[in-house]
């Protein structure tokens, strides 16, 4: 059977037909080559004709800017040549300049590894000598000073580059001969990171800049709704952007599939993935199935193949389970197998979205929406890289945003609603970055404005007063007694910084939220999908043990939260009330957590961790008497209105901005002593602020009206996990007050809409 | 964010310095427990420091640092910086060019194709000078060339010789400074905050001149100072001399060129340079517990220091200078540097005595 023949099927099929939302069919598409008289340099040139590669449009794009001398952001799907988009026009490049050198950035190791060899591939096929090579944390010793002094291009990771440039001048020959700098998947560079990958890209500009050098930046990113705003942001420079993709693609099927839409029977998600599984590799397709965490791809694949086996329809095993931290031997067994039909099909965390090559398969199928529609798009890429029809199925969860899409696949399959987000005025990082740079080159409060766009005056003057800087006649200088590289750890906020250690060995840092929300001892902490057991959380020295564990349950905080308000920067009317952004001080209490297997709450345990205050931005707004009037005649419950129309808004975030609900915190109130009013708060959960509740401010009109849309659109009656219950809710969502709540967001939704503000 | 805001959070960094330390003091002087750290002081010995420091502290509370000092304020294109001069006696040395040669000639191994084991056998044969090469075919070309190399005595060249035949720890690799002779031998060791990445607070420097160390330091009274006095100290370097250092090769070269290029000077000279910890490794490494300088002198030169800080503790000492402004802090860094840059020429032209006696 062919991936469309089993569309076909599953469509007719009267166990399936009645979950199916949608099926959005994608064409066949044709190639689309480059302007003929666009070529590279000889050597490249003759490599393309040799093994009769022809570019596609968007790569002689990529030449034709890099030749201009303009910053490229290149925006293509998976698998559509970026890799070659980027090498031609480098390789041009330090083919014309004998001593240029070029530096790749990429988020993660694994993949510097697979872009070495192919770097040493084309300079093996063209004869161009870039001498190409990874530099980062695992490269050792003696081999480090070689590639400083001979290597052409090095690849590396951002912690790298934070950590050598204090080292600049054993890294003369190289920036100063800098042409560009290549950086991978820059939609990765979001949120705390993200706005922390501003702040070092700039440092790294501010040293290069020393050597004389203002390299052009070619960046590849994943499809978001604001590309170049984004891109602008994060290197602090103009971009030509190029997102019309030349690559041919197969004909594709994408099907939304809710298990709750069914009215006759109770489904679950991942019943419904197991049945949908085994019918795929039943009709001897290759499937690959993404689950949410590892014991679920452990699950899926145990009870896929105890089916299959049922229906003896082939052998035992024919589908296998995936997860990171697999060793590269047993990657490649996989590969192979999956390459060689000795398995049907891999289940998987998300842990294969990079890295991993298992060529083209005809069906993947998404057990519950990935969190983004990045990922959603790189994992159903999977399927069908060239030219045979593919299949891609969403199992859909019964959670606010998820059903938003099943029920919406206009916004689906539209224009990409999600925007990256990096916040350039977060204190903590800005304070942070500062210190860094100073222990760089001296740090001038004037000229450094370029590179410091905010608060650069306030961030250089209080280090001053804690004698951290010193000021000199070249500038101000780092005089701290630790080395600031190990004071501020990339990727979280202020330099308390948390390290996960599991037997000693650093998993993950947290920050100081993070750690209190998510690593209190007896906690369940998941990394990659896998479950740990906090056994302590060190505050004097900033640790957290943690074990291995495979329980079955998982923990919950119970906390309280009150928040005081600072100041208020913006405000607008919305016909029953205000709406404002602004600065606010939340403290969260920690009181006990709840162990929680299935639906069942298996324990209670009571914590006891300092109180935590702290600073961020966050918007509210307030109703006034005449609403509250009107919901009281109608007899609805104030406080269950608000508390649903938090959680609402809170979940749709995802929907408008890349992050994940637990970035966000809020509260709501029938009374908050700062506004007089009943009030719902929304803030970024993190020191400071990471712009989140910012950019939802300026896009209030939209989020309003998605809350509204799937609270209106549910079913129950009473409120339910796929409208305003909150798996995050410190106050086991209790009260709510489904009515009420629509009358507050239907009447919010009518002030703004089409408002931008 | 308001400025407020901006000195909350770097106090909470400055905390964060504060509570970290980069040595452990060891309890009870449990000296099994020291292994487990990378640098470390033992209680009693922290105890008496810190004793000593409080009594300093109260001798000199308001007594100006000029006057702790004797010094002179230098004025140079990076702003000012403040110089410490003083002379130490030392016994007087010839420079011995005529034994390097005879030295150089004895050792066969200089000789390419010649290791260890042939340099016995040849030996053995009657060969005891690399004149005595040349009469066999197999080594004559490259003895020939050993020699001119010996007899033009051409410092650079012999250098380069040496350094593709031996280690640079090799006690005749150390020779060779004697060659050099149109160029002052300097002495430099300098203290820091940390490693790397953070301001030098010292600079100590010592030429040798007639039997005497001029000792010239270079204290930051402020950081401010410190651009100026990497200044100044670039000047000796400018000269050519030759280097003599204790872990210079890893620490205070590449450390004074990374801060010399944080402050946009140009350092771009390459000098001979004699890492005496090297040297001291290879020679006494089987006699001693561990190679520190201190221990060196205390062992080999028989001095004892009295109330000598250990190199860990300089950072708090000096932190606690720009915070306090009490100037006699400083007075057991400057006795440090002083006592380090002396033992160190002592123990340069020590070592070198013994290679040319032969022991």
């Amino acid at each position: 059977m062919k991936a469309d023949e089993f569309v076909h099927y599953i469509k007719e099929s009267p166990s399936f037909r009645e979950c199916i939302e949608y099926i959005q069919e994608m064409p066949e598409k044709k190639p689309e080559y480059g302007d003929i008289d666009i070529k590279p340099a000889d050597p490249l040139n003759r490599f393309l004709e040799e093994n009769n590669l022809k570019l596609y449009s968007h790569q002689t794009k990529a030449l034709r800017c890099m030749r201009e001398g303009k910053n490229i952001l290149l925006s293509t799907p998976t698998a559509s040549g970026k890799t070659l988009a980027f090498n031609i026009p480098v390789f041009e490049s330090l083919f014309f300049n004998k001593k240029g050198t070029a530096l790749y950035i990429y988020p993660a190791k694994a993949l510097t590894n697979d872009q070495l060899n192919s770097l040493k591939f084309l300079e093996n096929k063209t004869g161009i000598c870039v001498f190409p090579a990874v530099y980062d944390g695992d490269t050792s010793t003696h081999k480090r000073s070689g590639i400083r002094e001979n290597s052409r291009i090095i690849l590396t990771n951002p912690y790298e580059i934070n950590a050598v440039l204090a080292w600049h001048h054993k890294w003369e020959r190289f920036f100063s001969s800098l042409q560009v700098i290549v950086i991978d998947e820059v939609h990765q560079y979001r949120g705390i990171f993200g706005s922390q990958m501003a702040y070092l890209i700039r440092r790294l500009k501010r040293v290069v800049q020393y050597y004389g050098k203002s390299p052009i930046f070619f960046l590849s990113s994943a499809t978001l709704a604001n590309p170049l705003e984004f891109a602008e942001q994060l290197i602090g420079e103009k971009f030509t952007f190029i997102d019309t993709d030349g690559s041919p693609k197969g004909a594709r099927y994408f099907i939304l599939y809710n298990p709750g839409k069914s009215l006759s029977r109770e489904l679950s998600v991942h019943g419904e993935t197991v049945r949908l599984l085994t019918e795929s590799v039943k009709n001897g397709l290759h499937t690959l199935c993404f689950t949410q965490s590892r014991q679920m791809a452990e699950q899926i694949s145990l009870w896929s193949n105890e089916r299959l086996f049922q229906f003896k329809t082939g052998k035992k095993d024919e589908i296998a389970s995936y997860r990171a931290g697999y060793l590269p031997k047993d990657r490649r067994k996989l590969e192979n197998d999956l390459k060689t039909e000795q398995i049907k099909a891999l289940v998987s965390t998300n842990a294969l979205e990079l890295g991993i090559d298992i060529g083209s398969l005809d069906v993947v199928i998404l057990s519950g929406y990935p969190g983004t529609m990045i990922s959603t798009w790189q994992q159903s890429g999977r399927a069908g890289r060239r030219n045979t029809t593919s299949c891609s199925i969403l199992v859909a969860f019964p959670d606010p945003l998820s059903q938003y899409y099943v029920n919406h696949h206009e916004v689906f399959f539209g224009s990409p609603n999600e925007e990256a987000i990096i916040d350039l005025t977060n204190p903590f990082i800005i304070s942070g970055q500062v210190l860094l740079a100073s222990a760089e080159l001296p740090v001038n409060p004037v000229s450094d404005a370029v590179y410091f766009p905010y608060d650069l005056h306030e961030a250089v003057e209080s280090h001053r007063k804690s004698k951290l800087l010193a000021n000199t006649l070249k500038g101000y200088v780092y005089c701290g007694r630790k080395r600031p590289y190990e004071l501020i750890p990339l990727g979280t906020i202020s330099g308390i910084s948390y390290l996960v250690l599991c037997h000693g060995k650093v998993i993950e840092t947290l920050s100081l939220n993070q750690a209190y929300r998510e690593a209190y001892p007896g906690a369940i902490l998941l990394h990659q999908g896998e479950k740990y057991l906090s056994n302590m959380l060190d505050l004097d020295n900033h640790i957290v043990h943690v074990e291995r564990t495979d329980v079955e349950y998982f923990t919950k905080p119970l906390k309280d939260i009150t928040l005081d308000l600072i100041k208020e920067d913006c405000e607008s009317k919305w016909e029953f009330g205000r709406l404002v952004k602004g600065e606010v001080s939340v403290t969260e209490c920690y009181s006990a957590f709840k162990k929680i297997e299935g639906d069942n709450i298996i324990g209670i345990e009571p914590l006891s961790l300092p109180i935590l205050t702290f600073t961020t931005k966050s918007l509210f707004f307030t109703l006034n008497h005449e609403i509250i009037q009107i919901m009281s005649e109608n007899g609805f419950d104030i406080a269950g209105s608000l508390h649903g129309a938090e959680h609402a808004l809170i979940a749709m975030m995802p929907l408008l901005v890349l992050c994940d609900r637990r970035d966000i915190g809020g509260l709501s109130t029938p009374f908050h002593i700062s506004t007089g009013c009943p009030t719902v708060f929304i803030y970024d959960g993190y020191e400071g602020g990471i712009g989140l509740t910012d950019r939802a401010y300026e896009r209030f009109g939209d989020l309003i009206s998605a809350a509204y849309t799937v609270v209106k659109e549910c079913t129950c009656t009473h409120g339910c996990p796929s409208c305003i219950y909150s798996p995050k809710c410190g106050n086991e969502n209790q009260p709510l007050d489904k009515r009420g709540t629509i009358m507050i967001l239907s009447s919010l939704a009518r002030s703004f809409k089409n408002v931008s503000q | 964010m308001s400025a407020s805001c901006y000195e909350g959070i770097s106090n909470r960094w400055s905390d964060e310095v504060r509570k970290s330390r980069d040595y452990k003091v060891i309890r009870n002087d449990n000296c099994y427990k020291a292994g487990f750290y990378d640098s470390f002081i033992f209680e009693s010995e922290y105890q008496d420091i810190r004793d000593y420091i409080e009594k300093i502290k109260v001798q000199y509370e308001g007594i100006p640092f000029e006057h702790c000092f004797q010094g002179d304020t230098l004025s140079t294109p990076a702003g000012m910086c403040y110089r410490i001069q003083s002379v130490e006696k030392i016994p007087q040395r010839e420079k011995e060019q005529c034994r390097i040669k005879e030295h150089y000639l004895s050792d066969l191994t200089l000789v390419f194709g010649i290791g260890k084991k042939t340099a016995e056998v040849l030996h053995g044969k009657g060969c005891r000078s690399i004149r005595d090469l040349l009469r066999i075919r197999q080594f004559r070309e490259e003895a020939a060339w050993c020699l001119k190399i010996i007899e033009e005595s051409d410092p650079e060249n012999v250098n380069l010789m040496l350094s593709k035949r031996h280690r640079s720890s090799h006690p005749y690799a150390l020779l060779s400074s004697d060659l050099f002779t149109d160029r002052d031998t300097i002495f430099l060791d300098i203290e820091t905050l940390g490693l790397f990445s953070r301001p030098i607070i010292l600079f100590g420097i010592a030429i040798e001149r007639e039997g005497s160390l001029l000792i010239e330091q270079y204290l930051l009274r402020e950081i401010a100072e410190e651009p100026a006095s990497i200044s100044a100290v670039l000047e000796f370097l400018y000269e050519k001399p030759v280097l003599v250092t204790y872990n210079g090769k890893s620490f205070d070269i590449p450390y004074i060129k990374e801060r010399a290029s944080f402050y946009g000077f140009n350092l771009d000279i390459s000098l001979p340079h004699y890492d005496m910890l090297h040297v001291a490794r290879s020679r006494y490494k089987n006699e001693l517990n561990n190679c520190r300088l201190s221990t060196i002198e205390r062992e080999v030169l028989g001095i004892f220091r009295e109330h000598d800080i250990p190199g860990v503790l300089v950072p708090e000492l000096y932190e606690e200078f720009l915070n306090s402004g009490n100037s006699g802090l400083l007075i057991p860094l400057i006795e440090h540097n002083r006592q380090d840059l002396i033992s160190l020429a002592l123990l340069f032209h020590y070592i070198k005595k013994e290679t040319y006696e032969g022991r």
